[in-house]
């Protein structure tokens, strides 16, 4: 696929809304202690001093990590190496990767570690830089000759078997999503999008960060979620809300009815399915309505729902993305471009790949293979079944079930593991392990090993002790029956 | 119905075990919302001034305590509730203790009586 954004599109962008309105604030974050921001002007200076400092002999010599914690230090660090040519892995600052020596993080060739200031270097082999280090001294006079679309945007991903993946993709279709989410949502100069999800995530990286930067708009951010820093994000004219359907449940009980003076104008919500009631309850607050986006880290934008006059169908996820080719597989094994069944896509934010896999990702006839079930009605409006189910979606954040395993199995005491997903509220999963135990080892020893070694949303919600885990004469694990038996054995308890 | 009746009978506790909460905020009710804390992240019930996001909890598992501990203190309209609701929540987000809960729940209920 060809990117649609020039080459030097950062440089030009970071340029333009620095030379036209550079004393507007381009970023402001809300930290434990306050707001931070940075101008359009200020943005620039620091990513051009990122720039400076990671040219010559300082430029890293592999991939860089960088543990994006939503700051303005890290969003001009990211946009300085962007505009350096530098492929980077992007991950939230609180990660269960870094420490683990097995997963697949440390399986990448990384050189640099660009992080704040507070954390701790996970393993030798790395050159630690901070955030205010990177964006420190002199910014680069020469335009940036290093910046090329092709540059690797690498992220994590679920991984459609096995463990975790990281996805492989360019700077070129970064920018390009957001232009889709800027022409889909009429995104101006004169907008605030509030990202109330982590800016390493493909929703924040490219629903907000992309989409200020190739619209002018600002962006707004948090370093750890609170639903009052939405109030007051809200209150300092947040135009643009961006969030998982978990975030809307969090703050659906503390907005207020809308105002007059009110600028909210569009809410996008990305990572699962909204609840109705939730939707509507943010909605009628908000007075504008939450539309559904769907996506991939691989694909990029696949659908969503912009303002039109007429309502959306209750579930649908809006209709393809402009650039989006689909066909729907049958369960006959039929194509056609509507119905129900398996989605294929062609995008033109596509992935190169997945790091490490030498096989392609992609069809002979260059279709994906999304794993997802859905239905593409005759007017266009699609609705995601079910999304492919190799991870448990906490929040809109997905967990493999089979790295969890292999965490939980490190524990000593742990005979047998296997790692579940189940419902929880609606729309919501939530994580369940059933074990076998040695002699001496309880439940709670197993938890408490989970969490030091797991993020909190990783860690299992709930834990089934059983003497032996049920398996099929393939020696597979019964789900089926390992429910069944999980169920008898809570209905004895309550009982 | 008041926040020491919704919790009456959940109270034991051993007074090592506590740590001191608000003077104007029932042990009881701040007891039972470490025991509810626990019950939601599979471990021991929570000190009265321990986090309870540092002791694994996230914003699901946040939710989850939320919904609970509005369904058992229900204050009987649904205005009340809804408030309640709004109150817990920020609460979560801004201290996240049993006594800071304990705390947001008391004030909610001295407001609507």
């Amino acid at each position: 696929m060809t990117s649609i954004v020039p080459t030097g599109m950062v440089a030009d962008r970071l340029r333009s809304h620095a030379r036209r309105a550079g004393g507007r604030i381009a970023v402001r974050t809300r930290s434990t202690t306050g707001w931070s921001a940075m101008t359009w002007a200020e943005l620039r200076d620091a990513a051009l001093s990122a720039v400076a400092n990671v040219t010559g002999p300082a430029r890293p010599r592999g991939p860089a990590i960088v543990l994006v914690d939503n700051t303005p230090a890290s969003v001009a660090s990211l946009l300085g190496l962007a505009m350096a040519g530098v492929d980077m892995l992007l991950m939230e600052r609180e990660n269960s990767y870094l420490h683990d020596e097995r997963s697949v993080v440390n399986r990448l060739p990384a050189t640099d570690l660009i992080c704040p200031s507070d954390v701790q270097l996970p393993r030798a082999g790395l050159a630690q830089r901070t955030f205010n280090g990177l964006i420190a001294g002199p910014p680069a006079t020469d335009p940036p000759r290093a910046e090329h679309p092709g540059s690797a945007i690498l992220q994590l991903t679920s991984g459609s078997t096995g463990e975790p993946k990281i996805v492989r993709q360019t700077l070129g279709n970064i920018l390009t999503g957001g232009a889709l989410h800027r022409d889909l949502h009429r995104v101006t100069e004169a907008d605030t999008l509030f990202a109330m999800v982590p800016l390493a995530h493909s929703f924040g990286l490219v629903g907000a960060l992309a989409t200020a930067l190739v619209s002018g708009a600002g962006l707004m951010t948090m370093s750890r979620f609170t639903p009052g820093a939405v109030l007051e994000g809200l209150d300092a004219g947040a135009t643009g809300l961006l969030g998982t359907p978990l975030v809307y449940e969090l703050i659906s009980p503390v907005l207020p009815r809308r105002t007059a003076d009110a600028r909210a104008r569009f809410a996008l919500s990305s990572g699962g399915p909204l609840a109705p009631r939730v939707g509507e309850a943010v909605g009628e607050r908000l007075g504008v309505p939450v539309h559904q986006v769907y996506g991939s880290t691989e694909t990029g934008l696949l659908a969503c729902q912009y303002d039109r006059p007429e309502p959306w169908p209750e579930n649908c996820v809006g209709t393809m993305a402009p650039g989006v080719e689909w066909r729907v597989r049958s369960h006959e094994g039929r194509y056609a471009l509507q119905g129900r069944g398996q989605l294929l896509v062609r995008t033109t934010t596509m992935f190169l790949g997945h790091e490490g896999d030498r096989g392609s990702p992609f069809r002979d006839d260059g279709f994906f293979e999304s794993g997802d079930l859905v239905e593409v009605d005759a007017v266009g409006h699609v609705t995601v079944l079910a999304r492919k189910d190799t991870f448990v979606n906490v929040g809109g954040r997905k967990v493999n079930p089979r790295r969890v395993e292999r965490v939980v199995a490190e524990h000593p005491g742990v005979r047998e593991v296997f790692v579940y997903g189940g419902t929880a509220r609606a729309g919501e999963e939530e994580i369940h392990a059933a074990l076998v135990l040695g002699p001496d080892a309880g439940t709670g020893d197993v938890m408490e090993f989970c969490r030091t070694r797991l993020m909190r949303y990783e860690v299992p919600h709930h834990v089934h002790a059983l003497p032996s885990l049920p398996r099929t004469g393939m020696g597979k694990v019964d789900l089926c029956r390992l429910l069944e038996i999980v169920a008898a054995a809570e209905k004895r308890t309550n009982d | 119905m008041s926040s020491q009746q919704l919790y009456h009978g959940d109270t034991e506790v051993s007074r090592k075990e506590q740590q001191p909460a608000m003077d104007h905020v029932p042990d009881a009710l701040a007891t039972a919302i470490a025991r509810e804390m626990g019950n939601i992240l599979v471990r021991q019930p929570l000190g009265l001034m321990d986090d309870f996001f540092l002791a694994g909890g996230d914003s699901s598992r946040a939710v989850e305590l939320i919904t609970r501990l509005v369904e058992r203190c229900a204050l009987g309209d649904a205005e009340a509730t809804d408030q309640l609701h709004a109150a817990l929540t920020l609460a979560m987000f801004d201290n996240a203790s049993p006594a800071a809960i304990a705390e947001a729940i008391a004030k909610q209920t001295i407001e609507r009586s």
